[in-house]
């Protein structure tokens, strides 16, 4: 077997409660080959100007080493959604999409949302007056978002156990884990995974189709410019990818935004005595704890950044983690500053692929955090550190039990 | 002569956007729909007066800006403002 | 002079500081000088009737009435503690006694002055054609409500001269208001003066589209009025005649700069030169060490482009050269930073966000890299002796920075990304630059004066490559 790279080293199980120090080894080298012909780029500005490049291809079909879904012998590869287009395919679609989801033809659409947002925290905090415990998110963290998604899509909260699983087998993808990738069980249980979570969606769009509702999904499947333009598989793809995006990072900013303020009593308390704070403690929290770790790219043609000419063709890794610990662009980078001025963190990417769901993550952990610390009193971590999910690139804990004295109305 | 510090300071939110740096993320638009609008894709337009009621969301508004092209600073009341002209 | 100085740091924090010009460049520079812990008097003198209010707006949003120009003026971004001559003009500079003088008569001293004096719209060349009701500019505030009250009121027929950024910009409101507009462009194209005719060209289809009726290689022969001095027709070069009741002059711009005749300063309509610290240069080629300008009226030399003056209307320029100036003001000659920001403006006109980065007019070509012209979403790359200077995108801001950093490194042209949206052609072609420019961003004077020499001299540009950090105010 190959040995280990720096970056698989990093993205290890028994690392994942604290990747950082192997950031900061890998930031030596902005841009460094792996042995696996991968280069890995860990540095702010590196970073940042490859997310901008139009050199830089999202379109796993330009890779030589594509990601599993495209491994598959037996069936064509879905239509790729937007996340994995590049200009001008992926603009067009993502204009379509963000027309039922915000500016410039639905701008209040997800501000409309806070006072939803607000109830369902209350309703899933409110469930444990009388207790002392919290599964942060179990109880919280993850239904929180599952619940907004299904909402926003309109796809059925009754069907959250079968996409849960088709979710976390898929995101399962991400992980760089040779052993994983090569493994052809686990190659099938991707396959098997997104053939029925298509199936799956097929159905409810064609049921949105039948019986429109005011939910995006409705009135995205039912848009006559978007059904000039958007073919079944590709609907199919972009309403699987709001689905699974919508829900599987949100968790992650809830969640390490509680651990990381768990960790930090003093700024806790400063919270809760200036709630105005919040948003910029979030913006913090995203820079420190990105719930997306890192992103893969590909090249399109020879790049040279830092020095570093990196080859037509290859597989990149932006690790976003690593940049926004970069002390040359944040000062004191490994300290978490709730009230920082300057941080122009990539948790949310950059570039024409910036977050679509930003602005709806922001309104949920807006909400959610500032509902949590004003209504825990005495809250202290069960366990420090929490278990982590499995996935490296959605990095979050599984659980993050909080005793507590009392919850407050 | 006009002295500011002898005038009344009686201060009111105002909001300027480096239209050279934005990338028309629109992040500002979901934050504060009634301060920013975007007319067309990628014509970012702006009330640089908010009305008091947005306060609150245009400060959302500058923190999401995933650019960091909006500033948010004050000025005096109009009516203090020109009264001071000579 | 010395006595202001910060003893232990040189820096200059007490003293006098006096900033002619209350707008975008005056006000920022002010705020800066504060940041950069000026603690001295400080006083800002404008010829406005009005505290320092922003301009992009006047030719959009006010004009289009989305916008109410009373919610122009400018945030204060920092405690500024100053006095404010509002609605004086400066009429005099003496160098040997440090004053300036205004028309009032009042003689206001300095120990450091700030020149930010701006520009001006330039008049209608026939003073009695330009007095006709009717006739307007637009340049302030109170231009800006003439203009709207007409627009708003109705019009048979708008006229405006000149198609450059503000002709353009005015031509799309009257279109979104659904009032019919006649653009007349001496030029072959719209906005060529600054994007060449390459650019210029799909700038005019896109008026076309909007129903402007464009005419280029078109000027104004003559304006009519009726008895009453009420503007009512318009005769043009190619032999029509329009009956018209608005004609908006927008035929460039007038630095502000004749209060300083007589100051022994090099200034004229074209601005006043400075070297690449931002400090004044005087008719002998002498620097005014205690002299700095900023924002529209600067000439400055920039590393980029050092065959050249720059001069500017670009609102980030105002904002990045307040910076400068306020740094090397304080912080005195052991810290000079030379003025490296790189021009970039922005422009709204018929629903399209065109932005520039770099100077496009010092261009020998230019090529589409990106995008699609047809969809009115590309960017555009100018290139001089074989190196990217400039790009412009149309609907592709995000785009933007990447380019930035090109022109920045002086990158090889044609570049080829290899992008998934580059045109199937993308050869340069020759960028088009009018060979009498309108009155363009930059004009190299056909001859050198002694300050033009002395602010682009091998030594200056040298001493000021030295403080140069290309990405320093990227941030
Ligand atoms: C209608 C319009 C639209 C624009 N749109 C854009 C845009 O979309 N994008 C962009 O990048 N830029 C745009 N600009 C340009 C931008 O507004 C200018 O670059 C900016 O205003 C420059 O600021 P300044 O302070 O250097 O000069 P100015 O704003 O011209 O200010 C100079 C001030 O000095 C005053 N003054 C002049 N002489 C004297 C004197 N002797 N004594 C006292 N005071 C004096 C003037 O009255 C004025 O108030 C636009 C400009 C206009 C007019
Ligand atoms: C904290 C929560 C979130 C984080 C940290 C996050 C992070 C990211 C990142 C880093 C990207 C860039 C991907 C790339 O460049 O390859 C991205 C893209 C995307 N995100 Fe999010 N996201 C979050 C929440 C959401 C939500 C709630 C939604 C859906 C409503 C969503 C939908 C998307 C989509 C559709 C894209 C693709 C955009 C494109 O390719 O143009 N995300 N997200
Ligand atoms: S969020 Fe920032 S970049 Fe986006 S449109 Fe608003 S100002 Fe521009």
């Amino acid at each position: 077997m190959p040995q280990e790279t720096l970056f698989q080293e990093s993205a290890r199980v028994s690392n994942r409660a604290n990747p950082y120090p192997l950031y900061a080894e890998l930031r030596r080298t902005p841009v460094s080959r792996e042995s696996d012909g991968t280069y890995v780029v860990s540095t702010y500005r590196e970073v940042s100007s490859l997310l901008y490049d139009p050199r830089i291809s999202a379109d796993p079909r330009n890779s030589a080493d594509p990601p599993p879904m495209y491994k598959n012998p037996n069936a064509p590869p879905p239509e790729p959604s937007f996340i994995q287009l590049d200009e001008p395919r992926h603009e067009h679609m993502r204009r379509l999409t963000m027309k039922h989801f915000g500016p410039p033809r639905s701008p209040g659409r997800i501000s409309g949302m806070a006072a939803r947002i607000g109830q369902l925290v209350d309703k899933l905090l409110g469930a444990h007056q009388g207790r002392q415990e919290i599964d942060i998110v179990q109880d919280l963290s993850y239904p929180l978002p599952v619940m907004v998604i299904c909402d926003l899509l309109g796809v059925p909260l009754e069907d959250e156990p079968r996409f849960r699983d088709w979710s976390d087998i898929l995101t399962s993808g991400l992980d760089p884990d040779p052993s994983l990738q090569n493994d052809p069980a686990f190659l099938q249980r991707i396959f098997k995974a997104s053939a029925e979570i298509r199936v799956y969606m097929a159905e409810l769009l064609k049921a949105h189709r039948r019986t429109p509702n005011d939910s995006m999904l409705s009135a995205f499947v039912n848009d006559p410019e978007a059904r000039a333009q958007v073919t079944d598989g590709e609907f199919m793809s972009i309403a699987i990818l709001l689905l699974i995006a919508g829900h599987e990072t949100t968790v992650n900013l809830i969640s390490n935004g509680v651990l990381t303020l768990l960790r930090h009593p003093d700024l806790l308390a400063r919270l809760r005595r200036e709630p105005e704070l919040v948003p910029a403690a979030i913006e913090e929290v995203l820079r420190y704890e990105p719930p997306v770790q890192f992103r893969n790219r590909t090249t399109l043609a020879d790049v040279s950044v830092a020095g570093v000419t990196i080859p037509k063709g290859a597989e990149i890794i932006l690790l976003i983690a690593a940049a926004n610990r970069d002390p040359l662009r944040f000062p004191d980078a490994d300290r978490f500053i709730p009230d920082r001025t300057d941080n122009q963190h990539l948790s949310f990417g950059s570039g024409v692929h910036y977050c679509f769901g930003a602005p709806l993550a922001r309104v949920e952990a807006q909400i959610a955090l500032r509902e949590i610390i004003r209504r825990l009193d005495g809250p202290v971590l069960a366990v420090d550190p929490p278990p982590y999910r499995f996935n490296p690139a959605l990095r979050g804990p599984s659980h993050l039990v909080v005793n507590f004295e009392r919850l407050t109305d | 002569m006009n002295d500011e510090t002898s005038a009344a300071r009686k201060r009111r939110m105002k909001v300027v956007v480096d239209l050279s740096r934005c990338e028309v993320f629109a992040q500002c638009v979901f934050a504060s729909p009634t301060t920013f609008v975007l007319h067309g894709d990628e014509v970012l337009e702006y009330d640089p007066s908010p009305d008091e009621a947005a306060h609150e969301q245009v400060i959302l508004a500058a923190r999401a800006c995933p650019v960091q092209a909006i500033s948010i600073g004050w000025s005096e009341e109009p009516e203090d403002m020109e009264a001071r002209v000579p | 002079m010395t006595e202001h100085l910060d003893s232990r740091t040189d820096r200059f924090t007490r003293g006098r500081v006096v900033i002619v010009g209350a707008s975008l460049a005056g006000l920022r520079t002010a705020e800066a000088l504060r940041q950069e812990g000026f603690t001295g008097a400080l006083t800002l003198i404008g010829d406005e009737p009005h505290l320092p209010y922003d301009r992009p707006p006047l030719s959009k949003q006010v004009l289009a009435g989305r916008l109410p120009v009373e919610h122009t003026p400018l945030a204060r971004l920092h405690d500024l503690e100053a006095s404010w001559r509002c609605g004086v003009p400066a009429v005099g500079l003496s160098l040997a006694d440090g004053h300036v003088l205004l028309a009032d008569g009042q003689h206001v001293p300095f120990d450091r002055l700030i020149i930010a004096t701006g520009a001006r719209a330039r008049p209608w060349l026939h003073p009695a054609e330009a007095a006709l009701d009717g006739v307007l500019l637009l340049r302030t505030r109170d231009d800006a409500s003439r203009l709207r009250a007409r627009l708003a009121a109705g019009s048979p027929r708008v006229l405006i001269i000149g198609g450059g950024f503000i002709g353009a910009e005015v031509a799309s409101v009257c279109r979104a208001l659904d009032l019919r507009v006649t653009v007349v462009e001496r030029g072959p194209a719209p906005l060529a003066g600054a994007l060449g005719t390459v650019v210029g060209s799909i700038a005019a289809a896109v008026q076309r589209d909007h129903g402007v009726d464009l005419r280029c290689d078109t000027t104004v022969t003559t304006l009519e009025g009726d008895a009453d001095g009420r503007l009512r027709r318009v005769h043009l070069s190619d032999g029509d005649t329009l009956d018209v009741d608005v004609a908006l002059v927008a035929i460039g711009p007038l630095r502000n700069t004749e209060w300083l005749a007589g100051s022994g300063l090099a200034a004229d309509p074209r601005g006043v030169v400075c070297d690449a610290f931002c400090r004044a240069i005087d008719e002998r080629g002498e620097i005014q060490e205690r002299v700095f300008v900023a924002g529209d009226v600067a000439r400055w030399p920039h590393p980029l482009y050092p065959d050249e003056l720059l001069s500017v209307e670009h609102w980030s320029n105002a904002v990045a050269q307040a910076r400068t100036v306020a740094q090397n003001l304080v912080h005195g000659p052991a810290a000079y930073r030379a003025h490296t920001h790189l021009p970039s403006f922005w422009s709204h006109q018929f629903g399209i966000n065109i932005k520039s980065a770099g100077v496009p007019a010092l261009a020998d070509q230019v090529l589409i890299t990106q995008g699609s012209v047809d969809d009115r979403r590309f960017v555009a790359a100018y290139g001089l002796g074989g190196r990217l200077i400039a790009a412009v995108t149309f609907n592709q801001a995000r785009m933007l920075p990447v380019y930035q950093a090109l022109i920045e490194a002086s990158a090889p042209l044609p570049i080829d990304f290899k992008a998934s949206d580059r045109p199937s052609d993308t050869r340069p072609l020759p960028a088009g630059f009018p060979a009498a420019p309108q009155p363009s961003p930059t004009m190299a004077a056909p001859t050198r004066s002694r300050a033009e020499h002395a602010a682009t001299s091998a030594m200056a540009m040298e001493h000021a490559a030295s403080r140069t950090s290309l990405t320093s105010d990227a941030g």
